[in-house]
């Protein structure tokens, strides 16, 4: 499990340094008004949601992103749920998470719905947003209680670490929290999700690692998680996170995945690799950017379901010098056809083809008088015969 | 030496249409639009080195006399593929009149396999429009390559592969000339490693000669031997042995030294195959791979990548373990 879902707030007073946020909330939410939360990521608005429902006993509708929320899919969906009883005769609580996020072709018309729904509604409303001013939410910003989740202070974020520090039984340097929390901005999922990045085997390692000018660090850190663990939650949520290309990120484990896998599991991790590299050019080819996804995958969660059992042995990793190799030798036949294009119009034949023929013809360059015919000086032969 | 200043595979081009072996039936038909001072659009296919440039050559010297130069103009499309040789090089050429007392100039497209479908559908156009004053010869190795409308624009000439009987007269001229001793068993030899392709053994020829005018088979399969060194082989038995880190280090030294694209290691791995010490089914199986490979080549980004993961399997799947 990973440490974000292990220290969500149970219960609304466990949602930390919002105070004054959740009583508002809470109050709202009794009185049957309905609710817009906004403020910054990660500071705990959805959380609360989650927490007010458990401590009171509510029923939760969500429609978040990841659902279809045009007009017609919230009707159907919600228009029965605004209006009906629970089963139970329990409250039920209706939650439109990331409601930024409606627009665009997809959702066109949901945004327009929500007026509506709050009028109709029985049960309280739950919105969600980063920033509540936006133009678009004019209509419903004054049929609803707008309350801030202010963002949370570094302090608060170095508190909160220290105890899931000492509740995991991680080692921490004091230091490397406050590193952390200024680096997060007062997000504080995303400083769970460093912590937990960060702390393998009991100990907090170099939080410097995560700045993001240290991409060799991050590299290494983030080339550990796919290719000795198989925690894939965790490394699905490192790539999305890190600051790496995919293009980078191949390199790398294409050198430094033999090293770790052999055989059967080499083959697969390989099948995998390689597959999310078909994905790569499908998207080139055809534009189609949802194949991400999947060259993403394939590519962190595949490579690191590869293996049977963890790895244990220690592997330092290196850096591909397969580009470099392949520049070098660029160079050399860039040489070698500057050389080539001096005599090849007069042998009728393309320089694809000649230098197809030339390993035919290395004796017959050694010869002084041939090279002297073709007017090819001596310091230049040598591109001919290597 | 003597004569040893210039390269034989110009040397010993025809000139004229007498000095060109094999190939009776097609010499014929184009010594006739010479009589006639009149050609169509050609359209050349065959394997390499059989003649096709050649000819056209010697084409263009019987239309054009000494000049021919002037009124020919020679393209690779391998080299200068693309529309933009289409658009500029081809019409500047084709738009002004030929030199001299001829009809028409000649514009000869080598290597036409390579040529994009685009530039193809762009050349058709350059060919009605400019009859006038320009006639059209491409070759290619194979016609299917070539889009219908161009083919039903040209006259279709087919190369067969050179019979013995002329590899071994244009072996016993370049001989004769060189004074070189070769025999019987060495012609044989030569005949086989450059399968009919004159250019390669003209140049095998010439490579020995720098060694040695008695030319025996021993000469020969040394030079080739150098020439075509057993790479591929090499790396696949190291990914036999299960030594994966070797086997990838060795394909990218080759890839590199010769400028192998990822297509073409696949087509010599999957050539080798049959080489290899495993059983039949084996062979089959690493060849269904292959194939899988080369299509993830076309379709994804790295080769490279592709080739590895090829390699990866055939380590799993090698008969030592």
């Amino acid at each position: 499990m990973l440490l974000v879902d292990k220290y969500k707030p149970k219960t609304l007073k466990e949602v930390y340094g919002q105070d004054y946020a959740t009583s508002e909330f809470k109050k709202a939410v009794l009185n049957k008004n309905h609710v817009f939360l906004h403020g910054s990521n990660g500071n705990g608005k959805t959380s609360s949601v989650y927490a007010l429902a458990r401590d009171m006993g509510y029923e939760i509708f969500e429609l978040n992103a990841s659902d279809y929320r045009n007009k017609e899919e919230i009707k159907n969906i919600l228009g029965s749920v605004i209006k009906q009883r629970s089963l139970f005769n329990t409250n039920k609580l209706i939650l439109i998470d990331e409601i930024d996020g409606l627009s665009g072709s997809k959702d066109r018309g949901g945004l327009q719905e929500i007026p509506a729904l709050l009028d109709e509604s029985i049960y309280p409303i739950v919105l969600i947003a980063n920033d509540p001013w936006n133009s678009k939410f004019n209509g419903i910003r004054k049929k609803c209680k707008l309350i801030e989740f202010k963002k949370l202070e570094n302090l608060a974020i170095v508190n909160i670490l220290k105890n899931i520090c000492l509740k995991e039984g991680i080692k921490y340097g004091e230091i490397d929290l406050k590193i952390l929390a200024a680096k997060v901005k007062g997000d504080l999922r995303a400083a769970i999700n460093d912590l937990e990045i960060l702390a393998r085997d009991g100990q907090l390692s170099n939080v410097n690692l995560l700045e993001p000018r240290q991409t060799k660090e991050d590299i290494l850190l983030l080339l550990k998680l796919i290719l000795k663990g198989k925690n894939l939650a965790l490394i699905n949520e490192a790539m999305l996170n890190t600051d790496i290309t995919l293009d980078e990120l191949t390199l790398w484990l294409d050198e430094n995945m033999p090293k770790e896998y052999s055989n059967d599991e080499l083959e697969k991790a390989y099948h995998y690799l390689a597959k999310s590299d078909v994905f790569k050019g499908r998207i080139i080819k055809r534009q189609y950017w949802r194949f991400l996804t999947y060259q993403n995958t394939l590519m962190g969660c595949g490579v690191a379901s590869s293996k049977k059992e963890l790895s244990k042995k220690f592997v330092s990793y290196k850096r591909s010098e397969r580009i470099l190799s392949i520049w070098i030798s660029n160079m050399r036949k860039s040489k070698r056809n500057a050389v080539i294009s001096t005599f090849l119009p007069n042998l009728h034949m393309s320089n694809k083809k000649f230098v197809n023929e030339l390993s035919y013809m290395k004796n017959i360059f050694m010869n002084k008088k041939v090279l002297e015919s073709l007017d090819i000086k001596d310091e230049e032969s040598k591109y001919l015969l290597t | 030496m003597e004569g040893g200043s210039k390269l034989w595979i110009e040397k010993f081009r025809p000139k004229t249409f007498n000095d060109v072996k094999g190939h009776d039936a097609i010499v014929e038909r184009l010594k006739g639009f010479v009589k006639q001072q009149n050609i169509p659009h050609l359209l050349f296919t065959g394997p390499a080195g059989v003649g096709k440039t050649s000819l056209i050559l010697v084409v263009a010297r019987e239309f054009f006399g000494e000049n021919w130069r002037q009124n020919f103009l020679e393209l690779n499309a391998s080299d200068d593929r693309g529309i933009d040789v289409v658009r500029n090089t081809i019409k500047d050429f084709a738009r002004t009149k030929a030199i001299g007392n001829v009809p028409f100039k000649i514009i000869y497209l080598d290597e036409c396999d390579s040529l994009t479908t685009e530039a193809q559908q762009a050349l058709r156009r350059t060919m009605e429009n400019y009859t006038d004053s320009t006639r059209f010869c491409l070759s290619c190795n194979y016609s299917s390559k070539i889009i219908d409308p161009i083919q039903s624009r040209c006259a279709i000439f087919r190369f067969k592969q050179l019979n013995k009987d002329a590899i071994t007269e244009i072996i016993n001229i370049v001989a004769d000339n060189e004074g070189l001793k070769i025999d019987e068993e060495a012609i044989n030899s030569l005949y086989e490693i450059s399968n009919g392709d004159v250019r390669r053994v003209q140049n095998i020829l010439q490579s020995c000669a720098s060694a040695n005018k008695n030319i025996n088979k021993k000469l020969i399969y040394e030079i080739v031997s150098v020439a075509e060194p057993k790479e591929v082989i090499n790396f696949l038995n190291l990914a036999m042995a299960g030594d994966f880190l070797a086997a990838r280090k060795k394909m990218l030294d080759i890839m590199l030294k010769h400028g192998l694209s990822g297509v073409d290691l696949v087509k010599q791995i999957q050539k080798e195959i049959w080489n290899l010490g495993v059983n039949d089914a084996k062979k089959v199986e690493f060849i269904e791979k292959c194939g899988e490979a080369e299509f993830r080549i076309v379709e994804g980004s790295d080769e490279f990548i592709q080739l590895e993961s090829l390699l990866a399997s055939f380590v799993k799947n090698a008969p030592s373990r």
